[in-house]
């Protein structure tokens, strides 16, 4: 009987062992995520907000051509500008008793507004654009250019005054 | 009926000193400034000039306080999105995070403009978005054109608060999930806002092995996280 039990017993034994799991193996793993965490530079923020400004910009300037409004002359570039890699300046004189809105639009768009009599000066990148300007009084039309390519190097002076036809 | 008048006039510069200023002023390769946006409403709301020039005086200012400040008109757009008002945007918070996520700006003044003949009043409020909105009460500015121009910038030097959150923008597979410090976030408009400090960063994909990190934040940087 005994002899039995211990052979029913070492039967077990090593059935169990033999059934006892293996060596862990790794379970099969997902594939990692290719991951880069990097720091966003000046220009990159700056070309992603001009992008979309760019396109917006436009569509009010092409919306204005399609309605009534008066030229503006083109602008004209110095001829000693200092230092040929500077970004082209644009000054702007209001020259009005009006606020003044001065809308460049090109590759680096940008809207100014001046107060009566004020002045300002403006980098922009090189590139052309349509500028355009309003003033702040019921009953004017705005003023629409027919594109200027700003140069790098280069300066420009437009001031806005008034004359009664 | 509307006027006919001349003319801008248009002159060459013999000789400009030009400065370094504005969009030109940082070089390519230094990390992006700290995002602010200046969001106006006002009255009249027709009042291309009173939006602009309240916009331009407020942009100069955070401009002059080391903020890259997002254009005008993509603000006004993200404002006044699907025909809403620009009042409505600015007292209610949940619209105040979606815009500050889309411009990628943790930094936000608002602003409610009116006028009365030569006078201004400006009523600010300066905001920081990070996981809510926190925002301080209006500070009013009043006087002509060129008095707000001088009373806004030290308003602003006052209230905006220090150490401006970081902009994480994230691109990766559908599905993707960020956890910061353990917290999951919003990810539907690409951007999340994360404290300043040392920040443990998981990113999670269905059937792709989380990827686990850490990204201090300081200076208000923008980061991008790019998964694939």
């Amino acid at each position: 009987m005994r002899a039995a039990l211990a052979w029913t017993v070492g039967v077990l034994l090593a059935a169990c062992s033999r059934r006892a799991p293996a060596p862990a193996r790794p379970a099969p793993e997902d594939p990692p995520l290719d991951v880069e965490l990097r720091v966003v530079t000046a220009a990159e923020q700056r070309n992603a907000h001009f992008v979309e400004e760019a396109a917006l910009v436009a569509q009010r300037v092409e919306a204005w051509r399609q309605d009534g409004h008066g030229e503006l002359p083109p602008l004209e570039a110095s001829q000693g500008a200092s230092d040929a890699a500077s970004w082209p300046e644009v000054r702007i004189r209001n020259a009005t008793d009006f606020g003044l809105v001065v809308w460049f639009s090109g590759p680096c768009p940008r809207t100014v507004a001046l107060a009566p009599r004020a002045e300002h000066a403006e980098e922009l990148c090189a590139g052309r654009y349509d500028v355009v300007a309003e003033l702040d009084e019921p009953g004017f039309d705005p003023f629409v250019g027919r594109g200027d390519e700003l140069e790098d190097g280069a300066a420009y002076q437009v001031t806005f005054l008034l004359r009664e036809r | 009926m509307r006027r006919r008048v001349a003319l801008g006039l248009a002159l060459p510069l013999t000789l400009v000193a030009l400065a370094s200023r504005g969009t030109a002023e940082r070089p390519d390769t230094e990390p992006a400034l700290p995002t602010a946006a200046v969001l106006v409403s006002s009255s009249p709301s027709s009042d291309v000039f009173l939006r602009a020039y309240a916009f331009e005086v407020t942009a100069t200012a955070l401009k002059e306080l080391g903020f890259h400040v997002a254009p005008l008109q993509l603000t006004t757009s993200r404002l006044t999105r699907d025909g809403r008002s620009a009042e409505a945007c600015l007292d209610d918070d949940a619209c105040l995070q979606q815009v500050a996520a889309e411009l990628g700006a943790p930094t936000l003044v608002l602003v409610q403009a009116t006028k009365a003949s030569d006078r201004w009043r400006l009523a600010l409020r300066t905001a920081r978005v990070e996981l809510e909105v926190s925002a301080s009460g209006p500070t009013e500015v009043e006087g002509s054109v060129d008095e707000i121009f001088a009373g806004v910038a030290p308003v602003l030097a006052a209230e905006v608060p220090d150490d401006p959150p970081c902009v994480v923008q994230l691109e990766g597979p559908r599905g993707l999930r960020l956890l910061v410090d353990g917290g999951e976030r919003d990810v539907a408009a690409g951007r999340v806002f994360v404290a300043p400090g040392a920040r443990r960063m998981e990113l999670v994909v269905p059937g792709r092995s989380p990827w686990r990190g850490r990204l201090r934040c300081e200076g208000g940087r923008t980061y991008a996280l790019e998964a694939r």
